[in-house]
């Protein structure tokens, strides 16, 4: 209780135009958002170029920001939704996907990137990369970010008993690859 | 073969870090798009800094106090509050600045090095002089706390170790002091204090509205709990708290007031040297936390209503203080003929103070200020043993009783 009570004042600072309750708050999410665009588009430049836009979206309309919300689940569903935005660009999409075949480096961890890609991050990454898009997002919403069955319900427009399906599917899929790659 | 929850923990471990230089490009991107700027508040539409401001919608007490007004947890928050006029005290003797609960705190405020802050207290007493009390804290667990008048009360934490001294300049003498075995207590941790005072708006009952004071623009809240009030003044350009005022309507005339709070302003370490002056005479003492109970708080509360004159038990026993309390007492006349403050009353007065140090905050209260010795139906102090359901009351004829927490007094 005492973070979640710490979290509302620090957003109550930072919707008073505090930069350090931002850089806090900043602090506190950027590596699990970083994380869970990397697993939805299985791309790193794409991923940090969302999070970023993510970041200074919220900075910019945070008088808008409702205090009252879960900021971790706002600040994902707001990558989710930029993510699924970004796959829908058909050019910018394969071109990702050409990277990815030609194993091109991009994916991969290089000093000039935001982020810094484990390679357990970058196989979890590939896996999920396999999953249709939406088994794949409601995988990393309910087990990277927490959010509940009837919360990824509402941000894909279904049903919670198909949000449970495409998360035990996704899952079983995601099992199936991880293990076919650790007998290869 | 993973199992499903084995997939499930490799999700969770693969993880990322990020480069430094462009989280700060990143950061600093995110901060311009915002207009946010470090330690003042920006420039804002007068639209938007009208809504952001407005009582009852945006506001810190409306926007949380649904929330947590009933939190059980917030009730500790408040009595802790309430007893803050000896938290100052308390911090001298406890583990504060050098344990887990520090290190948590201090990541949350931005790994500030170093907190100060001011203390004005009044006894309510008679006589008893205004104390006004400058605080600071080093993370390396240093406190001080030092009175214009030259009362210095520096203490060091290692561990559960307390080792400090304290100088009365009026009688120019000293004392050493160092208690094992102290407690680790989070509510105690200075820097965790000042994070629930921020807080403390959350739980208004009343918002007061803006005002101008010293040159800058605050927010007030009151907050009340029983008979305690609490005013809180928040920076309204940063958010940065900036005074809380304490009173107790059933303790007419005591209240005490926090102010001045700053966060990392060099401080150093012969700022808080444990060597005592030049001439000064040593006293020592040395107590054992884990052995001292509560008949060595009863005997330092007989012991002082013997002392005074008018049998009166003491205006506070809060540790900081206790000394001045005690020099200006006996320069008024309020002990008896012959009085002397000689090794074996201060070693009872360190006994009380060593049994109130060791007490978690919020679950003690003494309101023993103008009482005097004799009534059995008068409370005088009361708290809740560790692990205890119940809490235990000193009355003034210094007998004792277990009651349920529904039946204390108010």
């Amino acid at each position: 209780m005492r973070v979640l009570v710490g979290e509302r004042y620090l957003i109550w600072r930072f919707k008073h135009g505090s930069a350090e309750a931002f850089e806090r708050i900043y602090e506190r999410h950027k590596n699990g958002l970083l994380k869970l665009a990397v697993v939805l588009l299985g791309d790193v430049h794409a991923a940090e170029d969302v999070v970023h836009d993510v970041f200074v979206h919220v900075a910019r309309t945070r008088a808008a920001l409702r205090v009252t919300g879960n900021l971790k689940a706002l600040l994902a569903t707001s990558v989710a939704n930029r993510a699924r935005n970004h796959r829908r660009d058909e050019y910018r999409y394969r071109n990702s996907l050409a990277r990815q075949a030609t194993g091109d480096p991009a994916t991969a961890c290089e000093p000039a990137h935001w982020a810094i890609v484990s390679e357990q991050l970058q196989s979890l990454s590939e896996a999920m990369a396999q999953l249709p898009a939406e088994q794949r997002e409601a995988v990393a919403l309910h087990l990277g970010v927490g959010m509940s069955f009837p919360e990824i319900a509402k941000l894909q427009n279904a049903s919670v008993n198909t949000v449970q399906g495409r998360c035990r599917y996704g899952l079983e899929k995601l099992r199936s690859l991880l293990n076919s790659e650790a007998t290869t | 073969m993973k199992r499903p929850d084995e997939v499930k923990g490799f999700y969770r471990n693969a993880n990322l870090s990020t480069n430094p230089a462009l989280d700060r490009a990143v950061l600093t991107d995110a901060l311009d798009a915002g207009g946010l700027t470090y330690g003042r508040r920006p420039p804002a539409t007068k639209g938007k800094d009208k809504e952001q401001t407005r009582p009852g919608r945006e506001s810190p007490a409306a926007l949380f106090g649904r929330m947590i007004m009933n939190h059980r947890l917030m009730t500790p928050a408040v009595a802790a509050v309430i007893s803050l006029a000896v938290i100052v005290g308390l911090s001298l003797f406890t583990g504060n600045g050098a344990g887990k609960v520090y290190a948590r705190a201090m990541s949350e405020l931005h790994s500030a090095q170093t907190l100060t802050y001011s203390v004005i207290t009044r006894t309510g007493v008679e006589s008893m002089p205004t104390v006004r009390m400058d605080v600071a804290f080093k993370d390396t667990g240093f406190v001080r706390t030092a009175t214009a008048d030259g009362y210095i009360t520096v203490a060091q934490s290692i561990g559960n170790k307390v080792k400090g001294i304290s100088i009365v300049p009026v009688a120019k003498n000293y004392v050493t002091f160092e208690v094992e075995n102290m407690p680790d207590d989070p509510a105690k941790d200075p820097w965790a204090m000042i994070e629930m005072l921020r807080a403390l708006p959350a739980r208004a009952d009343r918002v007061l509205g803006r005002r101008e004071l010293d040159g800058r623009m605050l927010d007030g809240f009151g907050v009340r709990k029983g008979d305690a009030i609490a005013t809180v003044w928040i920076d309204a350009t940063n958010g940065q708290l900036a005074r809380v005022e304490l009173e107790c309507p059933s303790a007419p005339g005591m209240s005490v007031i926090l102010s001045d709070f700053q966060f990392d302003i060099p401080l150093e370490d012969a700022f808080f040297s444990l060597e005592p002056p030049k001439g000064y005479i040593p006293l020592e003492a040395q107590a054992d936390a884990a052995g001292v109970g509560e008949r060595d708080f009863v005997e330092f509360l007989r012991a002082w209503s013997l002392w005074t004159a008018d049998g009166t038990f003491p205006p506070l026993v809060a540790g900081a203080e206790i000394a001045k309390v005690i020099v200006h007492m006996a320069q008024e006349n309020k002990f008896k003929a012959g009085w002397d403050f000689d090794p074996g009353r201060q070693r009872v007065v360190y006994g009380g103070l060593v049994f109130i140090s060791g007490l978690p905050a919020g679950t003690w209260r003494y309101a023993g200020q103008n009482v005097r010795f004799g009534d059995p139906r008068t409370p005088v102090f009361w708290y809740q043993p560790q692990g205890s359901p119940s809490w235990r009351i000193i009355y003034a004829d210094l007998s004792t009783a277990d009651v349920a927490a529904e039946d204390l007094p108010n």
